[in-house]
């Protein structure tokens, strides 16, 4: 899927304004103690609706912009967000038709499989984040968060994507 | 046919496409892993400033807010930490008289050193803590004070109770603070009783402290004290108290034991630290004189909050 001009700045706009929503308002509102991380919930649930190449390359950028603001080393989430989207877009066929559920539980375990990466790409490196029992709990919560905010977000998404409301195609 | 060699086609170029980005990916880590102070640093020292006044007004904002939230998504965990808290406070009352004593042997082994009493003297800004972390990742703090307020890379940041860690990246503006439970956290420090120096080294959030290179023979007791030992050169002061042994397992072979200590200061929900302008490569002499604290912190410096 190519993404034309009026697509690719709906989706700006929203990464824009979930970035600002991760800085300021989701710090405040944590689950268990543990932050949502809502960038990597929407990377996952726009790749779901692309092909993987155009999955992985908004992940890459949108992960870029997340290093900006955090204190690990440059370029981790970029690698995250990247694969996940690869992943999300490769799953995007497989999900055609089918129900906002499965979408939800896809987008729920995606997200935990982000979590893990991250962390096992900060232990490859050296960087001991989490211990084990602390990864469960992210992975858990951002499973858990992930089901709602999917669902609720889901509609805007398909907008950003001028896909029609009806319908859910890989569009590729 | 031609459908499936045209997807091929496609699904090698999507993979090629992402060897790309994982490629630059790594080449960015190591960029920043390697090198310091460089164009990275420096863009995310301008996205700190650029975000820091988001992050005050979002954090007075949805602070009480927040609080409300994690009281109810967290009940079960609040009322075990309030018996926790009850029993700590039973313990501390217990333990109020023996620090009159440890104190007395601190200064006595000062004394003993020649060494004077360095830390009443260093200079301190007091910052307010933005109580919010972007990621479940990121083990640093960050404060609302930066370089046009005199803090640095390195310097030693405390609560009214101890150590909780130094400055990693500074800012204009804003900066951030290292915590001494970080795996990459690391101090001299001396044993109150022993006068013996080691080095403490974080293992992790929420997990005790190691202390390394202290002889088989050092008699070393749990509950006893630990401060930092200001080696020429440290980023810290002698004598901040960094926390009490809970653990000392001896290690035959190396010749060393293994001592586990607990921090002094709680580093859960801080609001209110002090950052120590420490230059330790100032010359004679090493302490700055008090820096005038910034007159629009209107609330006295606490330790850690309730």
């Amino acid at each position: 899927m190519k993404l034309g001009a009026s697509v690719a700045s709906r989706l700006g706009a929203i990464f824009a304004t979930v970035f600002v929503l991760q800085v300021s308002l989701v710090p405040h509102f944590r689950l268990g103690g543990y932050v949502i991380d809502l960038p990597l919930i929407v990377v996952v649930l726009v790749g779901l609706h692309l092909n993987p190449q155009t999955g992985s390359f908004i992940g890459f950028v949108v992960g870029l912009m997340i290093d900006l603001a955090l204190e690990t080393p440059f370029g981790m989430t970029a690698l995250t967000f990247s694969l996940i989207g690869f992943a999300a877009g490769s799953a995007s066929p497989h999900l055609a038709e089918r129900n906002l559920i499965i979408r939800s539980l896809t987008v729920a375990l995606l997200g935990a499989t982000a979590t893990a990466l991250f962390a096992s790409f900060g232990v490859l490196i050296g960087l001991e984040y989490v211990t084990r029992r602390e990864l469960g709990a992210i992975a858990l919560v951002t499973s858990a968060a992930a089901i709602p905010i999917a669902t609720l977000l889901s509609p805007l998404i398909r907008w950003s994507l001028a896909l029609r409301p009806s319908s859910i195609s890989s569009d590729q | 046919m031609v459908l499936r060699r045209t997807t091929t086609r496609r699904s090698r170029s999507s993979r090629f496409r992402l060897a790309l980005l994982v490629l630059t990916s790594i080449v960015l880590i190591t960029i920043d892993v390697r090198t310091e102070g460089g164009a990275i640093d420096t863009a995310r020292g301008a996205v700190l400033d650029a975000l820091g006044p988001l992050r005050s007004n979002s954090s007075r904002i949805f602070e009480p807010v927040g609080g409300a939230w994690e009281a109810v998504s967290s009940y079960d965990e609040l009322e075990a930490q309030n018996s926790l808290l009850r029993a700590k406070i039973a313990e501390l009352q217990s333990s109020v008289l023996e620090v009159g004593e440890i104190e007395r042997e601190r200064k006595s082994l000062l004394a003993l050193l020649g060494a004077r009493d360095r830390v009443a003297q260093v200079g301190r800004r007091t910052a307010r803590v933005i109580d919010a972390p972007i990621s479940n990742y990121q083990r640093t703090l960050e404060l609302d004070k930066g370089s046009r307020d005199g803090v640095a890379i390195g310097m030693p940041v405390e609560t009214g109770a101890g150590v909780i860690g130094r400055i990693s990246n500074v800012s204009v503006t804003r900066s951030q603070v290292e915590l001494l439970t970080d795996p990459n956290f690391d101090v001299g420090v001396r044993m109150v009783r022993s006068g013996d120096d080691g080095i403490a080294s974080g293992r992790g959030h929420n997990r005790e402290l190691e202390v390394s290179f202290i002889e088989l023979d050092t008699v070393v007791i749990p509950g006893e004290t630990v401060v930092t030992s200001g080696f020429q050169g440290s980023t810290f002061p002698e004598g901040l108290l960094i926390g009490t042994v809970v653990d000392v397992i001896p290690n035959a072979v190396q010749g060393t034991q293994r001592i586990t200590i607990h921090p002094a200061a709680d580093l859960d929900r801080l609001r209110w630290v002090q950052v120590l302008l420490f230059y330790p490569d100032a010359p004679e002499p090493v302490i700055v004189d008090r820096v005038p604290e910034d007159e629009s912190v209107d609330v006295e410096p606490e330790g850690s909050a309730p």
